[in-house]
């Protein structure tokens, strides 16, 4: 039964055909459910965040089960056909898992490596299977989904090194400060990315957060919002001597800490660290602070280099991450046909029984003098008829299974069999089963 | 017997002033256990030699006050559950203690034994500090090497291998306090065995005293500095690095 993928994501379609696309958290069970009332989609999970939006599915029939899902993405979001021919990527089997395992390992993502994304895989999945769309394809593809974004996780350093300005900020802080318990912050203006960091700063536990600003009215709305306490502009040494942390984004024209002043807060902090955030433009800390001892100052240039760089370092271990998918994909398409192939063989087996026995029946009838060891010999040999015929060609498709048995190879030996190929229903092989 | 309570109320001392140097927090069973198990031995040993009238000269006396310095400090921790006043008085009492072992008059001091005893765990009390000084000096360049890291302000991979400042430079006060006890510790046993050897506290060696007493000056003076006038990060990581060559030669010279 293949697995269908079709989805519009961030890397092709504009962001005014996926907002579009877009299926609210809350109504998602009342959208699959829409979605199950198509023909040809035997199980189905819709993916929906920000950046992608996705149906997973399983059908009897590829075409049938695109078909299906064009039809639904169409009139559900009133998205004209042809924009949807035009941005709609159809992925199947193969395809399509790597590509869910590539969406949940966050190698998919704008910003590779972002934590957010398996959460999310995790609630569309969640979703789908309590309100009854999940069944065992879907399961055993998104447990194994789920698996390979931990090992990815696990095994590269891809999601540690923080990549926008204010994570990075902080990160260089706990990198003097080790923990913010106990530590004092303090802002020099109240701009938003101060604002933002600071946040940032207070959730990781900084005591306290002192709002300097030229307008104090807004000193005390932003300290307000963060817990803190606003302090005189103009008046900070005692401030900026107490302060762990500075935060400058005031949008003065000049200097507002020259090294004068910060080396006289250096003087009284004796040699406590002062960690210097400039992300004023034009600069609010005089660039020399930063050769004074125990100083360190980054400036919005330094912030941006450091994010790049760790972008860039990011986009190494994906490679590690790209790799570890492969690796998982083959294991788990080897899996899958092993699977398939019993279940093959659990076909063939019963249906040779069910001949054997009409078979021996209607001889039996014809036979009306035999006594029963008569009987047994003749059951007995029916059964080692079946048995030769199937020796060798099992043995050596299981062969064939453990190298390269594709798909195609299982396909053709149910037919040959007579099987409908993909339609094989049989409980899983028991212990008395051969295969 | 009396070396087992000497080290007792070594351990008990430095468990003690951890706690109060370093600001440690090391659970109060570790200070106070040693302590006890030391004092009960003593007091065992004092009445087995008053019965049998063994004891006399100063070592006994200086043995009976470290005895009862422990045994007023033990009733004032029952009291108040309050370790600091043990960080005053451990070190009295080990250093009457253990003095004690290397004047005549106490129980087998000056014995063959008792030598044997103070000049092994001098020796392994000195092994102690200098390989706690070459972890100090290890620290102290982590530090100056992620110091480095963070004001180049365009910070490598290190950033990321290397602990935080602050974690190292607890790391150089905490190593520092104990490569420091060490030390001390194993030049009061020295001075011990020699008492008991040649009969003086002190041999005037300079060759061989020199880089100790640096050694110890050094590591003093940054102890003390970092208590008193909290010094702290870059000062406090060059100067361990600095002190560790007077250790190099101290090494040099007695091996």
């Amino acid at each position: 039964m293949p697995i269908i993928l079709a989805g519009v994501s961030h890397h092709r379609t504009p962001l005014e055909v996926r907002e579009r696309l877009f299926f609210a958290p809350d109504a998602m069970p009342e959208w699959l459910d829409r979605l199950g009332r198509y023909n040809g989609l035997e199980e189905r999970l819709i993916l929906s965040t920000c950046n992608r939006v996705e149906v997973y599915s399983s059908a009897e029939s590829f075409e049938a089960g695109v078909d299906a899902i064009r039809s639904f993405l169409s009139e559900a979001r009133e998205v004209a056909a042809e924009t949807l021919r035009r941005h709609l990527y159809v992925l199947r089997d193969e395809e399509a898992m790597r590509h869910l395992f590539l969406v949940a390992s966050s190698l998919d993502s704008m910003v590779v490596g972002e934590p957010q994304i398996l959460g999310q895989v995790k609630e569309a999945y969640r979703l789908a299977q309590e309100n009854g769309h999940a069944g065992k394809n879907l399961a055993s593809l998104f447990a194994r989904a789920f698996q390979v974004a931990k090992k990815v996780r696990e095994r590269t350093a891809i999601g540690e090194a923080p990549v926008s300005v204010s994570s990075a900020a902080v990160d260089l802080a706990k990198k003097i400060f080790g923990g913010m318990e106990g530590r004092t912050v303090l802002l020099l203006g109240a701009g938003e990315m101060a604002e933002l960091a600071a946040r940032h700063l207070a959730a990781q536990g900084a005591s306290a957060i002192l709002v300097a600003n030229r307008t104090l009215a807004r000193a005390q709305e932003l300290a307000q919002a963060l817990g803190g306490r606003a302090v005189d502009y103009q008046n900070i040494t005692a401030e900026l001597a107490a302060a762990d942390i500075v935060i400058a984004s005031t949008g003065a024209p000049h200097i507002v800490l020259d090294r004068g002043r910060v080396a006289s807060a250096l003087e009284l902090r004796r040699d406590r660290p002062m960690f210097l955030i400039d992300i004023a433009v034009p600069r609010d800390v005089d660039p020399g602070v930063n050769e004074l001892e125990n100083v360190y100052l980054y400036d919005i240039d330094d912030l941006q280099s450091v994010v790049s760089a760790n972008l860039k370092g990011r986009e190494k271990e994906a490679e590690q991450g790209r790799l570890i998918v492969e690796e998982e994909l083959r294991s788990f398409l080897r899996r899958r046909k092993a699977e398939e192939l019993s279940r093959t063989f659990a076909a063939i087996r019963v249906q040779a029984e069910a001949f054997r026995e009409r078979e021996l029946t209607k001889t039996l009838n014809r036979l009306p003098g035999l006594d029963e060891k008569e009987r047994q010999a003749l059951e007995a040999m029916t059964r080692a008829i079946v048995n030769k015929l199937l020796h060798h060609p099992f043995a050596h498709l299981r062969e064939m299974a453990a190298e390269q048995a594709d798909e195609k190879t299982i396909e053709f030996v149910q037919r040959l069999f007579g099987l409908e190929p993909g339609a094989i229903e049989l409980p899983p092989p028991g212990p008395d089963d051969e295969a | 017997m009396i070396a087992v309570f000497v080290i007792l109320y070594l351990v008990s001392m430095i468990a003690h002033l951890y706690n109060l140097l370093a600001e440690g927090k090391l659970p109060a069973w570790v200070g106070i256990g040693p302590l006890v198990a030391g004092f009960v031995l003593q007091t065992v040993m004092f009445g087995y030699s008053g019965l049998t009238g063994q004891s006399r000269g100063l070592g006994v006396w200086l043995s009976a006050a470290a005895w009862i310095l422990a045994l007023l400090y033990l009733v004032a921790y029952a009291r108040y559950r309050e370790m600091a006043l043990g960080g005053f008085a451990l070190p009295a009492i080990f250093v009457l203690a253990g003095y004690s072992a290397a004047l005549p008059g106490a129980w087998g001091s000056g014995s063959q034994a008792m030598q044997g005893f103070l000049l092994k765990s001098h020796a392994f009390l000195a092994l102690l500090s200098a390989a706690s000084f070459f972890l100090l000096f290890a620290a102290a360049l982590m530090y100056v090497a992620q110091a480095h890291q963070l004001k180049s302000r365009r910070p490598g991979a290190w950033l990321r291998r290397l602990p935080s400042l602050d974690v190292l430079d607890d790391l150089n006060h905490k190593i520092l306090y104990f490569g420091f006890a060490f030390l001390t510790a194993s030049l009061l046993l020295g001075s011990m065995w020699a008492q008991s050897e040649h009969g003086a506290f002190w041999s005037l060696d300079p060759l061989k005293t020199l880089p100790l007493i640096l050694t110890w000056l050094g590591y003093g003076l940054l102890l003390v500095c970092r208590l008193t006038r909290s010094w702290k990060g870059m000062r406090s990581a060059f100067f361990s690095m600095g002190a560790f060559v007077a250790v190099l030669f101290a090494l040099a010279v007695h091996l």
